[in-house]
């Protein structure tokens, strides 16, 4: 074939494309949901040190029975589970040209070598059959360069259609159990406060790749630093005009539970043990604990002329890190349970707050205030030993550590724009935007 | 088959493939999907309108004129115009937001000189320095005619509003928002206030009076400013 032919048929073909995406896209339809949503992420990798992931690929969701958004949901949630993960690379659908009709669900009816070709380590096969309501889905990671099939701790799961995306979750869970020895956070749900209008700001709970947005107040004011409690949320409500601590049992509505004059605010919850801020009587800010329903007092933690607060547990519910003006500027301090032992633990820096005590291990988020007045987020152990986590990103607040320790929620103005939400894993090294839209997003919590 | 029969067919082939493919996308149902895409898009825009206006209006426009198309039954220019719409939405947003800060100064002019002293009838609000929750000399002279005011009235109760800049965290703010309404009421009891004329509540950085995101603006909302209750 001469190349000319070869130059007309490329042409032809590309203008083909474009054509046929433009008239797509002037119709608002999705044409490429993989494409659409690997767009939608912005992947980071700080200081241009690549990690080494593994390239997946993921091939087309076969299926039987009900509509087309079924493969579609599943394809997406996958998709984009796997890619925020942090460990992986997917394999672009446009690289995946072979025919994939003779590919089965089966080790001994795929062949490796197509996939081995484009560069796959890990290949995603998958099918769902549909029939009155039911999804029966099955999903199967293969090992390419082995040729076998990997052994997860899932299994082909029936669920409702509206049960779909958990179950979906679940196996990329076991897909990241597999590869890294620990369960993936798939599913799990982030707490944050977003501002809705000037004078009012909401309590909003969503999956933690974004999805299932639901709302947790509707009365009109200002409610603001959400915390997880057991099977539900806290938070602060301007709603009767002073700053009172509420819970949010799941699906229910919003109950009271501290209402001193003053600030009832920033709850951190340990098995029975709830710790909050107060400033009752016309007192400067300290730490207390609260019985987690009634807001009885239980004990006074600090008794300090300047600023305490913001406490959060240590896992095994015997230690506190809060922060406290005491030496003349915001720091992060550790203290016993009693509120005895109260040490100092970040040097560096005049404004160090908003301190998260990791579920694993003794590793404490905060943020801190740097030059140019921009904020990152930095951890600290308990020896006083920092490490930078964000940097040349705008500003970054408000950590929150993952129910596994593997990744860190926090609000960055990345990008000139707003306030929005974004996670990276425990390292800083992959950093990822969560949100799917809008900006205003504060106060970002992982259910524990 | 010569090389110029071969490209002959082929171009012949795409061209049928090209019209097959603007056949499969002239669909006769309405652009639901499409149309709900653009009315989202501008209920985005809509909170950032008012610094955009020539844009949201042209989005608003596009969308009627799309909805339109719909009564009409011209469902593929109807979904390019809903696209459009979302365009121009998207648009009017990207400006809004781009061009808040600017057109909100625009909008709200600062305080002129002056108001000083016309204010002598009200509480008068003091400032602070960043992450400052003592009194400068200046918001100590205005806490003594805010105290000559209250004595004058022995009947009102004040509530004092303890605000921060949005430059630190919510936590914190909250925290120095209410120091800094206990260091005012102090004072003001210090000169003869009694305590129970004198409550504090904390908005930490909730309320800004000015959504700049500059000194000047941070200056404005490191506040305390005063509620009078009865």
């Amino acid at each position: 074939m001469s190349s000319r032919i070869k130059t007309l048929i490329v042409t032809f073909a590309v203008a083909l494309l474009t054509l046929t995406w433009a008239a797509s896209a002037a119709l608002g339809q999705d044409l490429n949901t993989d494409q659409d949503i690997q767009d939608g992420i912005a992947i980071d990798i700080r200081g241009g040190i690549r990690r080494a992931t593994i390239p997946l690929a993921i091939s087309p969701i076969g299926g039987q029975g009900g509509d087309p958004s079924i493969s579609r949901e599943i394809m997406e949630t996958l998709t984009r589970d796997l890619m925020i993960s942090g460990y992986f690379t997917l394999i672009p659908r446009d690289q995946i040209f072979f025919d994939l009709g003779s590919d089965g669900m089966t080790a001994s009816s795929i062949n490796f070598q197509n996939w081995f070709n484009i560069g796959a380590s890990g290949l995603v096969k998958g099918t769902y059959r549909e029939a009155s309501g039911q999804v029966k889905l099955d999903l199967r990671l293969f090992k390419v360069e082995s040729g076998v099939q990997a052994n997860l701790n899932w299994k082909p799961e029936s669920v409702s259609r509206i049960q779909l995306r958990q179950a979906v979750h679940r196996f990329a869970n076991a897909v990241i159990e597999h590869y890294t020895g620990n369960r993936g956070v798939f599913g799990t749900k982030i707490a944050f406060a977003a501002r809705t209008k000037t004078n009012e700001k909401h309590i909003y709970t969503m999956d933690m790749d974004g999805a299932n947005l639901t709302r947790v107040t509707r009365n009109g004011a200002i409610n603001i630093l959400p915390s997880w409690g057991r099977g539900g949320v806290y938070f602060t409500s301007y709603q009767d005009g002073n700053p009172n601590l509420y819970f949010w049992r799941w699906g229910g509505k919003p109950q009271l539970v501290s209402g001193h004059e003053g600030l009832n605010a920033g709850a951190s919850q340990c098995k029975d043990k709830l710790l909050v801020t107060l400033s009752k009587n016309g007192t400067n800010t300290d730490i207390y604990q609260i019985h987690p329903n009634t807001g009885a007092i239980e004990a006074r933690l600090t008794d300090h002329w300047g600023i305490d607060t913001s406490p959060s547990w240590s896992a095994d519910c015997s230690k506190v890190a809060f922060v406290s003006d005491r030496a003349g500027s915001p720091q992060i301090y550790v203290m016993d349970a009693d509120g005895s032992n109260q040490r100092r633990l970040t040097f560096e820096g005049d404004y160090n707050t908003s301190p998260d005590w990791s579920p694993r291990g003794n590793s404490i988020l905060y943020t801190r205030r740097g030059a140019g007045n921009n904020f990152d987020i930095y951890s600290v152990d308990l020896k006083g030993y920092s490490e930078r986590l964000t940097e040349n990103q705008g500003s970054n607040k408000d950590p929150s550590w993952s129910p596994n320790g593997q990744y860190i929620v926090f609000a960055s103005t990345r990008d000139g724009g707003g306030a929005r939400i974004y996670i990276m894993t425990a390292d800083g090294q992959f950093q990822t935007l969560i949100t799917r839209n809008g900006s205003g997003y504060a106060t970002p919590v992982w259910s524990r | 088959m010569s090389s110029k029969n071969l490209t002959r067919s082929l171009a012949r082939l795409l061209a049928l493939l090209l019209g097959v493919a603007f056949l499969a996308l002239a669909c006769g149902e309405p652009p639901t999907k499409a149309l709900e895409d653009a009315e989202n898009s501008l209920l985005e825009a809509a909170s950032v309108s008012e610094c955009a206006e020539e844009e949201f209006r042209k989005a608003e426009e596009a969308l009627a004129k799309a909805k339109q198309l719909v009564e009409e039954g011209e469902y593929d220019e109807a979904a390019i115009q809903a696209a459009k719409a979302k365009q121009l939405a998207d648009n009017a947003k990207a400006a809004g937001e781009a061009n808040w800060d600017d057109c909100q100064k625009a909008k709200n002019p600062p305080d002129t000189e002056g108001q000083f002293e016309v204010a002598l009838d009200k509480m008068e609000t003091v400032y602070f320095d960043f992450n400052e929750s003592a009194l400068t000399d200046e918001a100590k002279k205005k806490l003594q005619k805010n105290v000559e005011w209250m004595k004058r009235r022995p009947e009102a109760k004040v509530r004092i509003e303890g605000h921060c800049d949005e430059q630190g965290t919510t936590d914190y703010n909250l925290a120095l928002g209410e120091l800094r309404g206990q260091t005012v009421r102090k004072y003001m009891m210090q000169l003869g206030i009694k305590p129970d004329r004198l409550a504090v509540v904390s908005y930490g950085s909730e309320l800004p009076v000015d959504l700049g995101l500059n000194a000047d603006a941070y200056a404005k909302n490191r506040r305390a400013e005063f509620k009078v209750l009865q």
